[in-house]
């Protein structure tokens, strides 16, 4: 089984190449559903680097900061060619 | 009286990995196996025999109560967990308020801290406002006092120690994040090691203290199988005002239904609150548990549900989110009857609580099965059983489908059990509609006739319902609970079924997402 971890500049462009890569298929009766031998698609969405933290009198004690782009993890039966699949040291997302 | 040429569970299952056994009986009572594809790539959990929850491999399928008349099998979605710390919440990542952590203290281990009385100046390191002299440890000032690799990082241990004298400022364990303590007393608090030093921090700190342990701890009996003494006890502190934990932040979506859970069990508190953060679920939605009783209390906006698992109640709450945000939390509250209202605050006795195992958020509108978490969110993968029986199986002129099953939803998706050729072309199938109430019944010939009709029924269908389904030449017909809700005269020519799936004929989509007790097909129709 092949795990893609992908980035993308925003959830629009991610659709739009997931949709190019038949990692979803638009159909008219259900719209978007999984392509052909793909196992599950993942919206990770944005990915929170720093918490944004308070004091007790509310004041901002730590601004939040998200990572770069927007994510998203295909399983896929199948190799699929990505140029924007990357591997990170801490993933904020698995797999069972 | 018709003897069924396919039977799936009845009481009788039986697994293995890729495979789930379905069988038929001759008349004279012999048994003849027919098995049936299944696949989900990903690990999840079901509830076993005994009432508690074990995880099974890849590929293989769940059979909640295995082995008892009420077994079922278990077909899932796809989801994700989004509490990255489903059982530890002694991590940071649960806020607490009001309250602290305990595991078992019956459990503690061998004590990790050598001179904890400091009868002589030994074993620990120490900044210059640190000494040790007269039997503790005291402080002038600003600094830490500390002894490296002692502990593992990772497990959970109970600290405690006496401030022996106070005079000003604070001392705090920094890696425990515990609170900064400010008068003579004893303390004690539980975490969870995300280094192996042990230290004390003082702020400006004038006083001594004493007595120092560190024992690893287990958490207490759980509902599970892989974490048996996983749980842990949500108690409140002495103060006046609110008694929470909640969990880290989390991104919602405008409209999108979240369902949190988890398994609570009652301790010296009989009852506990969630809530929905007010940033995002319109003024924050709260559902009361009575975990006395095994019954939901007052509740805002949301559906909420309690179910029995073990000597645990598996408690859960919907609601949905009124903004696109990244301040989704959830709270769960201490609270004093079931009609408590929302972020109820008390004084606290410093020793009641509440067991708490296995937090789930999901963007959902129910919960699903446990999926457990430590660091990261998880995702299950969708549950999929096709291909049960062959041509020999199944009647394409006549025959009666009779299954019971309960869905996971009333309304949501279009959700069908299908006999076909593998084709769109020479299919019959039963789904549960998309729409709230409504079933759905489907005929697609090979003469190109379709029948494809949704009736309302005041049946829902996150209930177990027993279906019914009749089909010959000009004779089609329903019953739901053996009561007639449907029939048609319509004509078709079916050819060449071959297979059973649950989900659409060619086995991709539209996947039956419930509990099945039982499907029973008879290749003819007088079993109707």
């Amino acid at each position: 089984m092949n795990i893609y971890k992908l980035h993308y500049t925003n959830k629009e462009e991610a659709i739009i190449d997931l949709i190019a890569k038949e990692v979803y298929t638009q159909t008219k009766e259900d719209g978007l559903v999984f392509g052909q031998g793909i196992k599950a698609i993942v919206d990770i969405g944005l990915i929170v680097l720093t918490e944004q933290t308070f004091d007790e009198e509310g004041e901002e004690l730590t601004e939040l900061v998200y990572a770069d782009g927007y994510h998203f993890d295909v399983m896929s039966e199948h190799e699929i060619e990505f140029t924007n699949a990357i591997v990170p040291n801490n993933p904020k997302h698995t797999f069972a | 009286m018709a003897i069924p040429s396919l039977i799936i569970g009845g009481g009788k299952w039986a697994t293995k990995k890729d495979k789930l056994l379905a069988y038929k009986q001759n008349i004279g009572g012999r048994y003849f196996a027919i098995n049936g594809d299944t696949s989900r790539n990903s690990t999840a959990t079901f509830t076993n025999q005994n009432g508690l929850i074990e995880s099974v491999g890849n590929n293989v399928a769940r059979v909640d109560f295995k082995d008892d008349v009420k077994g079922s099998l278990l077909l899932e979605t796809q989801s994700t967990n989004l509490i990255t710390q489903s059982e530890s919440f002694v991590n940071s990542y649960w806020t607490k308020s009001g309250a602290s952590i305990q595991g078992d203290p019956s459990t503690a281990g061998v004590e990790e801290v050598v001179n904890g009385d400091f009868a002589t100046d030994t074993w620990w390191g120490k900044d210059t406002s640190w000494t040790i002299s007269g039997g503790s440890a005291n402080s002038n000032g600003s600094g830490t006092m500390y002894k490296g690799s002692i502990l593992t990082i990772g497990k959970t241990y109970l600290v405690s120690f006496d401030i022996s004298s106070y005079t000003s400022g604070s001392v705090s364990y920094p890696n425990g994040g515990f609170t900064p303590t400010l008068a003579v007393g004893s303390y004690s608090f539980t975490y969870m090691a995300s280094s192996a030093t042990v230290s004390f921090s003082g702020v400006s700190f004038i006083g001594s203290i004493d007595n120092v342990s560190v024992k690893e701890v287990q958490g207490f009996a759980s509902p599970s199988v892989d974490s048996p003494t996983g749980a842990f006890k949500l108690v409140e502190d002495t103060s006046t005002g609110a008694h929470y934990m909640s969990t880290g932040f989390y991104s919602t979506t405008n409209g999108s239904d979240y369902t949190f859970s988890a398994f609570v069990k009652k301790g010296e508190n009989n009852f506990i609150q969630f809530i929905f953060s007010g940033a995002t679920y319109d003024g924050g939605n709260y559902a009361n548990f009575d975990l006395l009783n095994g019954a939901l209390g007052s509740s805002s906006i949301g559906v909420s549900k309690i179910e029995s698992i073990g000597d645990f109640y598996k408690c859960s709450f919907t609601s949905t989110a009124i903004a696109t945000s990244s301040a989704g939390q959830v709270f769960i509250w201490k609270i004093q009857s079931a009609t408590s209202s929302k972020t109820e605050s008390y004084t606290g006795d410093g020793t009641s609580g509440v067991y708490m195992f296995g937090a789930q958020l999901e963007v959902l509108p129910y919960a699903t099965s446990y999926i457990p978490t430590s660091g990261s969110a998880v995702t299950r993968v969708q549950d999929v059983a096709n291909s049960f029986g062959d041509v020999n199986t199944f009647n394409s002129s006549e025959g009666v489908i009779e299954i019971k099953v309960k869905g996971l939803s009333n309304g949501g998706t279009s959700r069908k059990i299908s006999i076909s050729d593998g084709t769109g072309d020479n299919r019959i199938f039963i789904s549960m509609s998309s729409t709230v109430d409504y079933w759905q019944i489907g005929l697609e010939g090979s003469d190109g006739g379709l029948l494809n009709q949704n009736f309302t029924t005041t049946t829902p269908q996150d209930v177990w319902n027993t279906i019914k389904l009749k089909y010959k030449n000009g004779d089609i017909g329903i019953k739901i609970n053996d009561i007639e809700v449907y029939t048609n005269n319509f004509n078709f020519i079916i050819q060449s079924m071959d297979r059973l799936n649950f989900g659409k004929a060619n086995g991709t989509g539209n996947y039956f997402l419930g509990e099945v007790q039982y499907v029973k097909y008879y290749p003819n129709i007088t079993n109707y």
